[in-house]
């Protein structure tokens, strides 16, 4: 094989093609930036799949390339090619390589993913209600509801997700991480951010008519800038209950649910 | 019903062939009055159902649209007249089991009625799924023109929304899967040697099933169209109108059309085989059907489960996917997918087979690794049937089932990759043609493998999980779907239309649409990979404005694609309607459906063939797929005047053993003679005659049907000269390779076809191969063993003579017995001007007609003899000789004598010449 | 693999033998086939049935509107699922006889006994139907209870209909010969799968 005269320019042609799809990989930027934990361990294993990926590729098209301008012949040629039915030792190969890289794939994808969902302790909870199409998000520590989320970088948070009608999808493209919210059931959603920004929350599955437009905010705060603005939350709230209670107090009837929109201070810059 | 291929005799036998004798208007009004009368009958039926039961309220219109549009297209099914021949059989009538009244198409009348051919249902399927393809094309232009900028552009979102459901099932369900139901349709019978299907009352209702499908989510716009994508998820779908109401009642009528044919298939494969057709024997499309019938049998009711589920839901108040009720919602999910992930089979494996067919034709070669192909058909089969829950990473499922479907899923892309390995090691040394269908099956594999490598990304969870749902997906089926199931439907439908429309397509249109689509369809949907990566989400209207270049890049990009389809149109319906007559066998492929005529007659095959070899045997010297008999009732031989004629057409080519393994090839079908015609325009007719004469007696000898004649004038004039005489049923003409041809520079195969309106075979014949002596038995091999006379006028007459005993192959030998060593100067420069003289001789025998080869020996006559004798297998030896010559001595001709061994030597003495020629 | 298969010469046959899958009867198979559609259709709802039962609910059966547990009458629909199997005896012994001895009274009197017993099953699900007190609306319990045994009393009623044409294919036509009875028992072995579904549905639904 090695002797081949196919070997030259099988060589050329894959330098050309591997080396533009190279090229492609390199100079385009693909991947979004990172703001959290997953999104690393995911863009590490996303490099790994896509480095084997353009290597089959490219083999792939080298060999038609290759094939369609050296074995053509004219119309008039009438000849047949060699009778060759197969090569059992070419077949195992093609086989087997495939499977290796498979299952490194898998176990690796395994890892990540057993990593990515692993819970810490302190972590922080947050109950989100998803409707057609808004998005609402309740932080305990804070006591409030409010349109936007905001969590403290450098802590691992915990969503736990409801849907009121159909199902929606919370995902934000920074963290790598994605969970449809199914109504009648709570799911659960991980991860930790690392970075202060400010984060689109994107609703990723098809739930009705406002759907493109079903978006809300992820506020990453430093962590004193978040602790400065739960105290914050927490007076605003208790302030506000007190004048309900009063209100009730005189009117009665009033509903008695936490308030769904929270005084915030401005979004922490670093 | 017709168990194993029954025997019909050729058209014009002794079967009469009954034909329906009622107009299409009677069909098609008879179909109005069903349609709408059972239409009224199930509002009627309703209303009463439902006062009867006092359900509150009594107008509730969804019940009504349910139960209407089934009711419609059972009416029309009826009236269009699916189920005459069983209505018969129901009442007790006496039916005949092989009533073909409704069976073959003479006329464009006959396709647009029920149609128990399944050549006809072929072409029926086609052009529905085709129609279908222009509307959901039409709305993936729509879908482009309001994601061309940011903003919204088309109506409201709920537009938007409506557009891509519709889209994509009507691209899945009405052209992808049906498609293929219809290429095999028109092939699969003839390939396993079939005169039918199994069951052709129940194909013909398969299609006009999928027509009201069909219609349904066509028209469903117009009510106000499903808009929960073509996966439906509950309980979105559950908040849907009427469109949705149409789509899940549409989608039982495709999906059952879907299960009938595919059980069609099924036992038409298992209990139709010609005998020989082992297993191991059938066409990979035939191994690919069948699996993906199977496929279809046991997956399709799953999707027809989960849309009667929400239907009941939405109609009914049934509470499957209500939580409040008890229900699951991810429940729906799972039913639907086990379904429509083994559909991403239905919708390749068929490919895979078109693909496997296309290239192993068209590249001359085996298919490499026949087994390997077919097992790993099977194999992604039954894993199909354990990945579905691969859709559902992110959907809130158990989160155990997701690495096991994870491994599933990644064992797949071994299968797959064996596939495509396969066929790249199929290509490799090919004689590769790049005819349109093999651009789209090499095509195909580049796309496929962009494709199947996305897949694998989405098969790995974390990855899975931060692409889902955006652009990256949407790019991911397209790649799979546009870039491998439409790519190989392409393929299948070039490499075809031949022997489906008995016309050949345009070649240059047919490259200009695959390198267009090509192009467009990377330009569209490559960059969507990045669009995804980066964040957008799939399914919406509007979009962030970062977005906003590449997504106009991207809708611009779609305009080539829609260049190249309507290209793709112009060139089938042109073709279809006035192209050029396709031969037989324009491909030259092995498999069956290339041994019948193109279009096949009625029944396909005169009697059933017999299969005695693999199906891709190319390149093995003497190897065959099959022998296609002639009728069983005369004895299985044709009668001289049941033979129908080929009239070949060659002049200095005529005695070439291409040619001649060419006609021997083709007479070996059983069903042909063969008159060849020799124009010799004002050349030398005898010389004509003689070579004419060679291959009639090799013909002869092989046992061909054969007669020639000589006709002085140009090609058009033998074939009007014959075409008068006989009826002739196609051309071959033999030519030398374009470049060295005056009869292709004149272009004139082309001409030969639109003079005669008949099918051309071209036989391409190289200069050496036609002047060299033929190796077959009927011609005596001749070694003339000369001297001086070489160049002597006298050496062609003698052989003039000689030749009008029999045929002769000439091997001329010319004895230099050069005295002293053969390695000096002189030496060489003896040898060079010999070598011209024989050079010389050649040219002279060529032109009166004679094969020959010649050689230049440094040995004297008598190591001529013997080479004569062991190198060239003469069977005589003709020693010319110049009278005081040395070869003209008794002596001489004694040794010759000796070292002829029991070879008859024959000396014929010429006067020398009165000038010596050369040196 | 890398060897081609030997050169084949063919002495063409006025006959050739038919390859050995021909001799399967075309009919039965599709019915096979259909069967095994049938049965994943019935998997698709007995799927639902599971989730809802084993994914959703906390108890089984589960409570109604009025905070009492679904009741389902076990014991009148086993005596009808005795009455369903045993028309699957009564259809083979009509088969059995005109197989064995010709016998074209013996498999007109077989259907039209089996498809009173199917009718009777019919009518007395039915019945069951209006007593049961409660309604497809009612829960997913409801639901899946209706469908399922809904769809197969559709499947009932389309094994019925199979059978009625047989038989008036046997009193009309006199079709079946004991050697070609293949519409006959594709319509037999259709209604002896409709039988073991039921069985099937009622331990599942019924008993479990």
């Amino acid at each position: 094989m090695l002797r081949s005269r196919h070997t030259v320019p099988l060589l050329i042609l894959t330098l050309i093609i591997g080396g533009a799809m190279v090229l492609v990989a390199v100079f385009i930027d693909w991947i979004p930036a990172v703001g959290s934990k997953q999104a690393e361990r995911v863009d590490t294993l996303f490099l790994f799949v896509g480095i084997v990926s353009i290597a089959i590729f490219t083999l792939v098209t080298v060999v038609v390339v290759y094939c369609g301008w050296r074995f053509r012949v004219s119309e008039d040629d009438d000849t047949d090619g060699p009778p060759i039915h197969g090569n059992t030792k070419l077949e195992i190969v093609w086989t087997v390589v495939p499977a290796i890289l498979l299952a490194i794939m898998a176990v690796w994808a395994y890892l990540v993913l057993s990593d990515n969902e692993a819970l810490a302790n302190d972590r922080l909870v947050i109950d989100v209600t998803a409707q057609q199409f808004a998005w609402q998000f309740v932080n305990p520590e804070a006591g409030a509801a409010s349109a936007d989320m905001r969590v403290p970088a450098g802590r691992q948070v915990q969503l736990k997700m409801r849907s009121k009608d159909v199902i929606h999808d919370f995902y934000v493209k920074e963290f790598r991480v994605k969970q449809d919210i199914v109504p009648g059931i709570t799911t659960s959603l991980v991860f930790n951010p690392t970075r202060v920004g400010t984060y689109q929350v994107v609703c990723a599955e098809l739930c009705g008519v406002g759907h493109g437009t079903m978006r809300a905010r992820v506020i990453v705060m430093e962590p004193a800038a978040y602790q400065q603005w739960v105290t914050q939350t927490k007076a605003d709230v208790a302030q506000q209950q007190a004048a309900q209670q009063q209100n009730q107090g005189q009117g009665g009837g009033a509903s008695t649910a936490p308030s769904t929109t929270a005084p915030a201070p401005a979004p922490a810059t670093p | 019903m017709a168990t194993h291929a029954p025997t019909h005799s050729a058209p014009g036998g002794g079967h009469v062939h009954h034909v329906d004798p009622r107009p299409l208007s009677y069909w098609w009004k008879r179909a109005a009055v069903w349609t709408v009368g059972s239409i009224l009958f199930a509002f009627a039926f309703v209303w009463l159902l439902r006062n009867f039961f006092q359900n509150t309220p009594t107008w509730d219109p969804q019940v009504y649209n349910a139960v209407a549009a089934s009711f419609g297209a059972i009416g029309f099914l009826i009236g269009i007249g699916c189920f005459v021949w069983w209505w018969g059989w129901i009442r007790g009538r006496t039916v005949d089991a092989e009533d073909h009244s409704m069976h073959g198409a003479t006329s464009w009348r006959d396709y647009f009625k029920v149609n128990t051919d399944h050549k006809v249902i072929g072409v029926q399927y086609l052009v529905t799924v085709f129609t279908f393809f222009v509307i959901g094309g039409i709305f993936a232009e729509l879908v482009r023109t309001e994601l061309a900028q940011p903003g919204q552009a088309i109506g409201d979102g709920e537009t938007y929304n409506g557009l891509f459901s519709v889209h994509a099932t009507l691209m899945i369900f009405l052209f992808v899967i049906p498609a293929f139901a219809g290429l095999a349709n028109f092939v699969l019978p003839i390939m396993i040697g079939a005169k039918d299907m199994a069951f052709p009352r129940l194909n013909a209702l398969s299609i006009w099933m999928l027509i009201p499908g069909g219609l349904m989510l066509a028209v469903s716009p117009a009510f106000g169209s499903f808009s929960a994508g073509w996966t439906a998820y509950t309980p979105l779908a559950t908040q849907g109108g009427t469109g949705q109401t149409l789509f899940e009642v549409g989608i039982q009528f495709a999906g059952a059309s879907s299960i009938l044919t595919a059980i069609n298939f099924l036992v038409t494969i298992f209990t139709m085989r010609a005998p020989g057709m082992t297993v191991w024997r059938m066409p990979l499309l035939v191994w690919a059907n069948a699996t993906t019938s199977a496929l279809v049998v046991f997956g399709t009711p799953f999707i027809a489960g989960s849309q009667f589920m929400t239907l009941f839901d939405r109609v009914m108040g049934t509470n499957f996917f209500d939580p409040a009720g008890g229900g699951d919602v991810i429940m729906y999910q799972h039913v639907f997918w086990f379904y429509s992930h083994p559909a991403v089979y239905i919708m390749m494996l068929p490919g895979f087979g078109i693909v496997s067919e296309v290239i192993a034709t068209h590249a001359r070669k085996p298919i490499f690794g026949y087994r390997a192909l077919a097992f790993s058909t099977v194999a992604i089969a039954v894993l199909g049937f354990g990945v579905w829950a691969h859709h559902m990473f992110v959907s809130g499922m158990a989160p155990w089932l997701r690495v096991p479907m994870m491994i599933t899923t990644i064992i797949i892309a071994i299968p797959t990759g064996i596939k495509v390995f396969s066929w790249l090691g199929t290509l490799w040394e090919g004689k590769i043609h790049l005819r349109t269908p093999m651009l789209f099956a090499m095509g195909f594999i580049v796309t496929f493998s962009i494709g199947g490598l996305s897949g694998v990304m989405l098969g790995t969870i974390p990855v899975d999980i931060q692409v889902t749902d955006t652009y990256f997906v949407v790019a991911h089926i397209h790649y799979v779907f546009l870039g491998g199931s439409v790519f190989t439907i392409f393929a299948g439908i070039y490499h075809w239309f031949p022997k489906m429309t008995g016309r050949m397509y345009n070649e240059t249109l047919g490259r200009w649409s695959f390198w267009l689509l090509f192009i467009g369809f990377n330009l569209t949907f490559m960059p969507m990979h990045w669009l995804g990566l980066q964040g957008m989400p799939r399914r919406v209207a509007t979009y962030d404005d970062r977005f906003a270049d590449m997504n106009m890049f991207i809708s611009a990009a779609s305009g080539i694609m829609t260049i190249a389809v309507i290209i793709f149109f112009y060139n089938m319906i042109n073709s279809w309607v006035r192209g050029p007559k396709a031969p037989w066998n324009p491909w030259r492929g092995r498999t069956l459906e290339w041994l019948v005529s193109s279009p096949p007659s009625l029944f396909n095959f005169e009697a059933t063939p017999q299969v005695v070899g693999g199906p891709y045997q190319y390149g093995v010297p003497g190897a065959r797929h099959a022998v296609v008999f002639a009728p069983e009732e005369i004895g299985g031989e044709l009668t001289e005047t049941e033979k129908r004629t080929i009239l070949v057409i060659a002049n200095e080519t005529v005695s070439s053993s291409t040619l001649i393994d060419e006609i021997r090839h083709r007479a070996d079908e059983g069903l042909w003679r063969f008159t060849i015609a020799v124009p010799v325009g004002d050349g030398d007719q005898r010389a004509a005659d003689r070579r004419l004469q060679v291959t009639l007696s090799v013909l002869a000898e092989a046992g061909v049907d054969a007669s020639g004649t000589v006709v002085a004038g140009d090609p058009f004039a033998a074939a009007r000269r014959v075409i008068d005489e006989e009826d002739v049923h196609e051309l071959m003409v033999a030519t030398y390779p374009t470049g060295r041809s005056g009869w292709m520079a004149d272009d004139m195969v082309d001409r030969l076809r639109k003079a005669t309106g008949l099918g051309v075979t071209r036989v391409v014949v190289r200069p050496d191969e036609a002047r060299a002596p033929l190796p077959h038995a009927g011609v005596t091999r001749t070694a003339v063993i000369v001297d001086e006379a070489i160049g002597n006028g006298r050496l062609v007459d003698a052989l003039r003579e000689r030749a009008d005993r029999g045929p002769v192959a000439t091997v001329l030998l010319y004895p230099m017995a050069l005295e002293g060593p053969g390695w000096t100067d002189e030496a060489e420069e003896l040898r060079g001007a010999a070598s011209e003289r024989v050079r010389e001789a050649l040219d002279r025998l060529q032109d009166a007609g004679f094969q020959a080869r010649g050689e230049v020996l440094d040995g004297d006559a008598a190591e001529a003899a013997r080479v004569a004798r062991t190198a060239h297998d003469a069977q005589a030896i003709l020693v010319v000789a110049t009278r005081g010559g040395p070869l003209g001595s008794d002596e001489a001709l004694a040794r010759i004598t000796a070292a002829a061994g029991s070879l008859p030597v024959e000396r014929i003495v010429v006067e020398a010449p009165t000038a010596p020629a050369g040196g | 693999m890398a060897t081609a298969e030997p050169n084949v010469t063919v002495t063409p046959q006025a006959t050739p033998p038919p390859s050995r899958a021909a001799q399967l009867s075309p009919g039965l198979l599709s019915m096979v086939f259909f069967i095994g559609s049938e049965v994943m259709l019935f998997a698709s709802f007995f799927t639902a049935y599971f989730f809802v039962r084993y994914n959703v609910a906390d108890s089984w059966p589960p409570l109604n509107d009025a905070g009492e547990p679904f009741e389902l009458p076990v014991g009148i629909t086993g005596l009808n699922t005795a009455i369903l199997v045993s028309s699957s005896f009564t259809v083979w012994w009509g088969e059995h006889r005109l197989h064995k001895y010709g016998d074209h009274k013996a498999i007109a009197r077989g259907l039209i006994v089996t498809i009173m017993l199917g009718a009777t099953f019919l009518i007395i699900q039915i019945n069951e139907y209006v007593h049961l007190g409660f309604t497809p609306q009612s829960k997913a319990f409801g639901s899946t209870f209706y469908c399922l045994t809904g769809l197969h009393g559709f499947h009932v009623l389309i094994g019925l209909t199979l059978l009625t044409f047989a038989l008036i294919r046997v009193l009309k036509a006199r079709d079946f010969t004991y050697i070609s009875t293949t519409p006959l028992a594709a319509a037999g072995i259709y209604w002896h799968f409709v039988d073991v579904v039921w069985v099937i549905l009622f331990f599942l639904v019924y008993v479990l």
